[in-house]
């Protein structure tokens, strides 16, 4: 094993990387070339993957291109310490955690004392071998999205053992008894811990069943935090935990800086139409071509290690399987599935057309970022030193109806309320977080009431 | 300086790649020429190490069972002391308890706030023909601008991480042909000192550090430099 080692770091030294990981090996008949690569396509996406895996200089590259502010702290902080070969990211240690998910079984355990202990025994999440179809990918990706741990975390291992705290948070079973987001897993000092995903934000449970990619716009990650806090007395400093109970369900403050700015949870459809990353705008992505796939994937990797405290970072492999599976997720079908005879629908396309595709014109209904003071609302985020642009990306519309509260920070209840002049003034009572004017994205505003009603049933449609 | 190191040569490094070497060496390279033998010249060790990633976050307790009366000395006012780390289960012996294991801490439950350990973490590689032993002799938490020392941390507990997937306890020894991933844990520097050091008003929290590393190959002191970073707040949702 040392001499493996050895001879993996001799080779990155060279200028070449070796394969990541504990030895990758092929595990599948690789798929018949495609004459045609077409953007995001199956050929298109597999002649990325080489590039992401063994090409320190095109991650670089990719990242580089990707940053939209390399000012702002989210950037510095990758700038400064990826794709560097010989300093920084690059040299931390592979970490293929050994991983069970989540079951109620698993918080009945915890409630009981029994401890953690059968996640000693699991293998590895990724067992080595490097798949060769798309199928391959995304199968593995969507392991890392419901297992690969973000970090451990006591809060949600305190929720999990006390189902009242789970259900009040969100945190809470699918049918199958599993819980989405929730997992055990052997930490990098060897201790079992309770950990969370991908899932526990960006999939959502209704009717017992798991929606893999929306939001999960009932889970109240401040709550949780506050729930283990009230819960065991442990302290807590006031203003911090004022500020986690203003976020409420469906938010969170991710900055590095002193702002108040909670943003909602976004759903994760279609991402491959999406010119920027992030509700800031903090990355771009379609533009850059075969490189966007690059882009997403080092977000993942990024997050991935840095969540994780930079004390390892995960096997590329598994970061880009993770991009891969989530340019596979499709949003549900909508209630209304436009099929034009919904006639108010087909007048709201119109409107969208003449009052809307400005701003919001790719087929996803997002668009080039905007600045701030163009959309008009809140502008902490856009303007932050963590992550901050100036800019706002255009939300997506895929079954918007359906994503609600609207803005990037989740505050407009409904899509009546968006359209409607009266949460724009100071006795506005309405807002999801509180009362006061929600200022901001006016568009639409000023038009009748019956071309309010047209617009919002197309919404309904998309 | 170890009595049976004396010297240090500028000998090229012995490396597979050095004939088509394109600088991408990890950063600081000591050879190190162990004491000769009257006949057969002695091997050589030659480390070459970086640093890795820095997380800068709290200063928690180590677990009790592998404390030591010098830890505890190392740390500065103001460390952490309640018996607490990220999680209530850390710090028992092999796989937790759960939340069972309820700790004494300062909260009126006798809970503890969760504890994040900032640490270090470095590469190492010997393709030498010696072992060598690794010391860390100072660290600096260092101006990302100016490159102005602003505060020394004292590191500790050095681990070593193993193909297990887990940071075992090390003890700093570099065996020949070895690829190392070692970590430390760091005290936190004195953030007063630091914030009278830096322009009035800086957030600490927004202000790029590096930290420099002096280490020592069997003697042979040489000053590593970090990757920028940030101190990160306790409460931080990294995604």
């Amino acid at each position: 094993m040392r001499s493996l080692l050895f001879a993996s770091a001799l080779a990155l030294g060279c200028g070449r990387e070796p394969p990541a990981g504990p030895s990758p090996r092929v595990s599948e008949p690789a798929p018949r070339a495609s004459a045609e690569l077409v953007p995001f396509g199956e050929a298109w996406l597999l002649a990325q993957t080489g590039r992401y895996l063994d090409s320190s200089a095109a991650r670089r590259r990719a990242l580089e291109r990707s940053l939209r502010s390399p000012e702002n702290l989210y950037s510095r902080l990758r700038l400064g310490a990826y794709g560097l070969g010989t300093l920084g990211w690059d040299l931390l240690p592979e970490w293929n955690p050994r991983v069970l998910p989540a079951t109620l079984a698993t918080g009945e355990a915890l409630a009981a004392g029994r401890g953690l202990a059968a996640v000693v025994g699991a293998p590895p999440l990724w067992d080595g071998a490097r798949p060769v179809t798309l199928a391959g990918w995304q199968a593995l990706g969507r392991r890392v999205f419901f297992e690969y741990p973000l970090r451990p975390e006591v809060f949600a291992e305190h929720a999990l053992a006390r189902p009242e705290v789970g259900a009040a948070v969100g945190l809470r079973a699918a049918a199958d008894g599993s819980v989405p987001g929730a997992v055990v897993f052997v930490d990098v000092d060897g201790e079992a811990r309770v950990g969370i995903t991908c899932a526990l934000c960006h999939v959502a449970i209704e009717g017992g069943e798991v929606v893999v990619g929306r939001a999960r716009r009932d889970f109240d990650y401040g709550g949780m935090r506050l729930a283990y806090h009230r819960d065991t007395g442990a302290p807590l400093e006031p203003e911090l935990a004022r500020r986690m109970a203003s976020w409420g369900p469906g938010r969170a403050d991710i900055t590095e800086d002193d702002d108040e700015d909670p943003v909602a949870i976004p759903d994760l459809w279609r991402l491959r139409e999406l010119g920027a990353l992030t509700q800031a705008a903090t990355l771009r992505h379609a533009e850059l071509g075969e490189d966007a796939p690059l882009a997403l994937a080092i977000r993942q990797e990024t997050q991935l290690l840095h969540a994780n405290r930079e004390r390892a970072r995960p096997p590329r492999e598994l970061a880009w399987a993770l991009a891969l599976f989530l340019y596979s997720l499709e949003p549900p079908a909508a209630a209304d599935d436009g099929d034009g005879t919904n006639v108010a629908a087909a007048r709201g396309a119109a409107l969208f057309q003449a009052h809307c595709e400005g701003c919001h014109g790719d087929p996803g209904g997002s668009g080039s970022p905007i600045a701030a003071e163009v959309a008009g609302t809140d502008p902490a985020l856009a303007n932050g030193t963590s992550r901050g642009t100036g800019l706002y990306r255009p939300a997506p519309l895929h079954r918007v109806a359906d994503a609600a509260p609207y803005l990037h920070h989740g505050v407009v209840p409904t899509l009546e309320d968006l359209f409607d002049r009266a949460r724009l003034a100071a006795d506005y009572q309405g807002g999801a977080h509180g009362p006061g004017p929600i200022a901001g994205h006016e568009f639409g505003t000023e038009l009748p009431a019956s071309e309010r009603a047209d617009l919002i049933a197309h919404l309904r449609t998309r | 300086m170890s009595t049976h190191c004396f010297a240090v040569s500028f000998a090229l490094l012995l490396s597979a790649c050095a004939a088509h070497d394109d600088g991408s060496k990890p950063e600081g390279s000591v050879p190190v020429a162990v004491k000769p033998e009257a006949v057969k010249p002695a091997p050589l060790a030659a480390v070459t190490l970086a640093v890795a990633s820095v997380q800068l976050i709290q200063d928690c307790p180590d677990p009790a069972e592998e404390a030591t009366p010098a830890a505890e000395e190392a740390k500065p006012a103001g460390s952490a002391t309640a018996a607490s780390r990220e999680s209530p289960m850390l710090g028992q012996a092999g796989p937790s308890a759960g939340l069972s294991a309820k700790r004494s801490g300062a909260g009126p439950g006798g809970w503890s706030g969760p504890c994040t350990q900032s640490t270090m973490q470095l590469a190492l590689r010997n393709p030498g023909e010696a072992g060598a032993t690794l010391r860390v002799e100072a660290v600096r938490l260092v101006d990302g601008a100016s490159k102005r020392a602003l505060a020394p941390i004292v590191a500790r507990k050095p681990s070593v991480w193993s193909p297990d997937g887990i940071y075992r306890p090390w003890d700093e020894r570099v065996p020949v042909a070895a690829d190392l991933k070692v970590g430390y844990r760091l005290a936190e520097p004195d953030w007063e000192k630091v914030r009278e050091a830096l322009i009035s008003g800086v957030n600490l929290y927004a202000q790029p550090f590096v930290l420099e590393v002096d280490v020592s190959i069997d003697g042979a002191r040489q000053t590593l430099r970090s990757p920028e970073f940030l101190r990160e707040r306790v409460h931080m949702i990294a995604t």
